[in-house]
């Protein structure tokens, strides 16, 4: 096993897993508290369409993605900012949207077979320097931005009403939130793909959820989590030979049904 | 005292799409006011305390606070909103939700300072509960939840304290107890408390808002000088602050007397 880290890829994959890990446990922890993962998995699906216009326009697929996945993010800002009619119903329609229109435009690409797999089932182990270095970049801004409004956060996260009588601009700090939520995404279609990014966001701070009584706690442990899920899941998928994304994504769920378990197992009171 | 006026309500109106909320409301509020807001289902009751507090925007008129304090709201009002609003399951301790009522107070990057600690202790013991600051919120009963929300507006230092039916969680002692010290606490600031039982808080108001789209406040003392001759009148003409006067149960009546003398 140790003589893994020999390899340039492999040691690639464990510093892009831990930037990974900052990106879903503070956001990740936000989606879930804020009860947003519909509209996370929204932007994630539909920056596909970003993936398309890259190829399409022969560019670089990261900025591409990155681009298409901040606008997309902010679209659906713009449409669910203090809106709850027919929410989902539009999600749903940009999520197949975005889907769609990346698809179309990779046919539409004259000689071109991109490999769909990659990225929506994610290339953790074919991560490159300059993937490495956004990686990077993109941790930062979260780490910083979180840092910077986390009070504002914080209380509108709790009660949204109640921070507006603060004077907190709750509607710059929803879009700030919506933006990271996209640059997020693309750090985790490198790793596990889009399909399965929104498990990555969302177990983790699940999970956090039972052992945390603050928000910075339950990010913390979230991270912690998603680093542990990660690292095991990539030796796992050495050893057995499995696509490792998947077997990440599999070894999340484990691990939530056995610390949800009481929950799931307990015998309903309620007489129906 | 009661002559510093906090706060101006002129020409207000509200409505979501076509349904209209609130109609031509205008309304003065001093500092020692005590008001209770009454109304049916839908009236508008909340509606107006968000109005005020600025959560939501009025379709036309204004809410103006007194010129002695700055233009941010932010600084006046203190908002309890109903308890059910709360997400239950939010990792957060009862400390940290009084907290967030001293953001505004505290510099960026630093931690809360002394005076801070001190509001936030003070409120605590106010309503009680200090020694619950370390315990997590979704472990807490309907009406401790609902005194965290309250040490969290006093924490503000608000000139206005609104109150969106803050005894729904509480038991009947419960309530006595809030309304005393909401009582004590009136001298300094106004108090607004939406609620469908006033027939506890009655001992304690200084004035009733009647909310049925209109708008109609009285003060105690118009109630007292009116009393004989509105008594005189039939008595599904009646204000509710007559019906508690007389021990009549309170209900919010369609034909309000005040439209008559309009």
């Amino acid at each position: 096993m140790l003589e893994l880290f020999g390899y340039e890829f492999f040691r690639n994959a464990i510093i892009s897993s831990l930037f990974m890990s900052i990106v879903c446990g503070i956001i990740g922890t936000l989606v879930v508290v804020n009860r947003m993962v519909f509209i996370a998995g929204g932007v994630s699906h539909a920056s596909y369409g970003g993936v398309g216009l890259a190829f399409y326009y022969k560019i670089n697929p990261i900025i591409g993605t990155t681009c298409f996945s901040l606008v997309v993010s902010l679209l659906i800002g713009a449409l669910t900012y203090r809106k709850r009619k027919n929410l989902d119903a539009i999600i749903g329609a940009i999520w197949a949207s975005g889907m769609a229109f990346g698809i179309l435009l990779i046919d539409m690409t004259p000689g071109y077979n991109v490999d769909l797999m990659s990225y929506l089932f994610g290339s953790i182990l074919a991560v490159t320097n300059g993937d490495l270095f956004f990686m990077g970049v993109t941790s930062a801004i979260v780490l910083f931005t979180i840092c910077f409004f986390y009070r504002e956060i914080l209380a509108i996260s709790y009660d949204e009403d109640f921070a507006i009588t603060l004077g907190i601009k709750t509607k710059l700090v929803y879009f700030i939130l919506m933006a990271l939520i996209g640059l997020s995404i693309v750090v985790l279609i490198q790793e596990v793909g889009l399909i399965l990014c929104i498990a990555m966001l969302t177990i983790p701070a699940y999970i956090a959820e039972n052992f945390s009584n603050s928000l910075y706690k339950m990010m913390i442990i979230a991270t912690v989590l998603c680093f542990a899920f990660a690292i095991l899941g990539l030796s796992l998928s050495y050893v057995l030979n499995l696509t490792s994304g998947a077997t990440i994504i599999l070894f999340s769920i484990i691990t939530l049904i056995a610390s949800k378990s009481k929950i799931i197992f307990q015998k309903s009171k309620i007489i129906k | 005292m009661t002559d510093v006026n906090l706060l101006k309500v002129e020409k207000l109106h509200f409505s979501y799409g076509e349904n209209k909320i609130l109609t031509d409301v205008n309304l003065s509020i001093n500092k020692g006011d005590f008001i209770s807001v009454i109304g049916p289902n839908g009236s508008g009751k909340s509606t107006l305390l968000k109005l005020i507090a600025g959560i939501l925007k009025p379709d036309s008129g204004e809410v103006k606070f007194s010129k002695n304090f700055s233009t941010n709201a932010s600084h006046y009002v203190g908002y309890v909103p109903q308890n059910f609003t709360i997400k239950e399951e939010f990792p957060i301790s009862v400390l940290d939700v009084v907290k967030i009522g001293r953001i505004g107070y505290i510099p960026k990057f630093q931690r809360s300072q002394k005076k801070d600690l001190e509001k936030i202790k003070e409120a605590l013991e106010l309503m009680e509960i200090w020694h619950l600051k370390n315990k997590k919120m979704s472990e807490l009963s309907g009406g401790q939840k609902q005194r965290v929300l309250i040490a969290r507006a006093l924490a503000t230092e608000a000139k206005i304290l609104l109150f969106d039916e803050p005894s729904s969680n509480i038991d009947v002692d419960g309530q006595t107890k809030l309304y005393r010290i909401l009582n004590q606490i009136k001298k300094e600031l106004a108090i607004m408390v939406v609620t469908h039982d006033i027939s506890i808080i009655s001992n304690y108001i200084t004035g009733i808002l009647c909310v049925n789209e209109k708008v109609i406040y009285h003060t105690k003392n118009e109630v007292k000088n009116d009393l004989a001759q509105m008594l005189g009148k039939a008595k599904d003409k009646l204000c509710p602050y007559d019906l508690i006067l007389q021990m009549v149960p309170y209900k919010v009546l369609e034909s309000h007397w005040g439209d008559e003398e309009e």
